[in-house]
This record gives C-alpha cells, structure tokens and sequence, in this order.
C-alpha cells in the first residue's frame, strides 16, 4: 500500500461527489483498492470517476438527460408557446422591446422553473446546466444567428446592434442559471436539515 | 430506476470468476485481474450484481495491521444459478481459461 497522488486524489473525490449517497460505500470499496494497484494505478483511479458515472447514469438517466437538454427545453417550449419572438434573443434581434415586455415573464417563469427542477432533483444539474448553458448553448445559438461565421459579429463595419442576440442568449442564461442557484441553495438547505436531523 | 435485462458477457465473467471459488471473499482487484476488467467496468457489474442479489459482499478486516478494510465478494446461489443458465454462453477467465 502507497501514498495516492494528487491526480488520484482528485478522482476519486470526483467520484465520491458525483455518486449517490447510497453508492458512497461502493466508492470508499473502490478507493481502499486504488492503494492496493502497484502498476497503472492512475488507470484503476479514473476507472473508479468512470464507474461512478456509469452507476450515476444507469440510476438517474432521465434526470440527467433533462439537465442536460434543459437550455434547449427553454428554447423550443418558449418557441412552441409565444413564436421565436418571444424569446429573449428572438425579440432582441427583432428589436420589438413591447414584445420582449410582454413576453418576459412567461419566459422567465419557463427558464427558471426548469433550471430549479434540474439542479433540485439532480445534484449534477448545476454542473451540466453551467457547460450547457454558458457555453455549448451560447455557441450553437451564435452559430445559427450569424448563419455559421461567429466573427461577423466582430467585423469593424457590423452594427452594435448585432450583439443584441448574443445580449439576449446571455440574459436567457442568466436566467435560467438564476433557478439553478435557488435549486441550488434549497438542496442544500434540505441536505443540511436531514443531516442535523 | 432499474432495468431488468439479459447478463452481459462481462457480467457472466464476472460471476465465473466467483464461482471458481464459491466459498472464498475475492477482492476487486483480485477479480480485476482475474477477468482482465477494468475498474470502470468491474464496479459497475459488482454494484448491479449486488442489488439483484447474484453476489454478496462485506469488509473485511485487514490481515496486516494499519491496513484500511478491504471489500470482498463472494457469490451467491442466485448468481450461480443465473451462470448455470448462461451455460450456452462461452465464458472463459483470461487469465485461467477455465470454461464454466
């Protein structure tokens, strides 16, 4: 038995956090066995962060595939029930601020409610809504508003008008990221009560 | 939410290496090296197989002291009925070749 390096320290608390409660005593197992590995020992460790993740997803698939799906949930249900042009970015681009002002609060209700019920019911919402939401969903939208070339947006003669969708991208994220935090604080919240308890 | 589905090859591995010795506590590595799996794979397999209740396990005491307590494995009748069933199945452990 050896002194676990740093990396393989790191791992298997990554484990440890992505799994749940009931799979702790499976984690600690395969962790007392990462000191006992004398070659690829880094391997067994990542094969451990693997494993809790397999288990995660076998237990909570459908959690986990409404975190992950949850930005582009906001999108096409804000699309389906008041037009694109409800949308944040939609009625900036459009430059309709009455619409926007109308539409705000449905929009806003939708996003929140959906970025609290991810990271409420799902402690790796928060995680999966903030690569989701802050940077492959952001990049998708800009992808498609400036019909595939991003930097056009950056072109000396473009209008300051032209950054208004990336505006509204980040307020719909920001938004929905908002209900993520309050999820966020009241799982917490929760946990620490049944823990003092 | 749990899925009820036909034993994967590696599951079968897996319990062949435990029925080579019913009646001994195997460790993970142990039965790691046994099957040639790696650990992503292993516990996963270790943690389904538990919950349907093909294999038993507990922790136990270390033999050296100052040593943590290890978990062990052992198979159960249900697991060694379900490879028992499986038989069609050509399972052989890397290391041994022992055919179940």
């Amino acid at each position: 038995m050896t002194q676990l390096s740093l990396i393989e320290v790191i791992l298997l608390r990554l484990s440890n956090w992505i799994s749940e409660p009931a799979d702790r005593d499976w984690i600690a197992a395969m962790a007392v066995e990462t000191t006992e590995v004398r070659t690829n020992r880094l391997d067994w460790a990542a094969g451990c962060l693997l494993a809790a993740i397999r288990t995660k997803w076998e237990n909570q698939w459908p959690r986990l595939l409404l975190a992950m799906a949850s930005p582009l949930l906001v999108v096409v249900l804000n699309a389906l029930t008041f037009g694109f042009a409800a949308t944040f970015a939609g009625g900036l681009l459009r430059q309709e601020l009455f619409l926007l002002i109308v539409m705000l609060t449905p929009v806003f209700c939708v996003a929140v409610l959906i970025g609290f019920v991810a990271v409420h019911q799902f402690p790796l919402g928060s995680t999966i809504i903030a690569a989701t939401g802050n940077v492959l969903f952001p990049l998708m939208m800009y992808w498609i508003l400036t019909s595939g070339n991003p930097v056009a947006l950056l072109h000396s003669e473009a209008s300051w008008l032209s950054l208004t969708p990336v505006l509204g991208i980040t307020a719909q994220t920001f938004v929905l990221a908002s209900g993520a935090y309050i999820g966020r604080r009241l799982r917490k919240l929760n946990w620490t009560s049944a823990k003092s308890t | 939410m749990k899925r009820k589905r036909k034993p994967s090859r590696q599951t079968l591995l897996v319990l062949s290496a435990l029925a080579a010795r019913p009646n001994d506590w195997l460790y993970g590595l142990e039965i790691a090296q046994l099957t040639e799996l790696k650990s992503g794979s292993l516990y996963p397999i270790l943690i389904r197989c538990s919950e349907r209740g093909l294999l038993e396990s507990q922790w136990l005491e270390p033999i050296v002291q100052g040593r943590p307590p290890r978990h062990a494995y052992r198979i159960l009748p249900l697991g060694a009925d379900l490879l028992a069933q499986s038989h069609r199945q050509i399972v052989r452990l890397p290391d041994q070749g022992l055919p179940t």
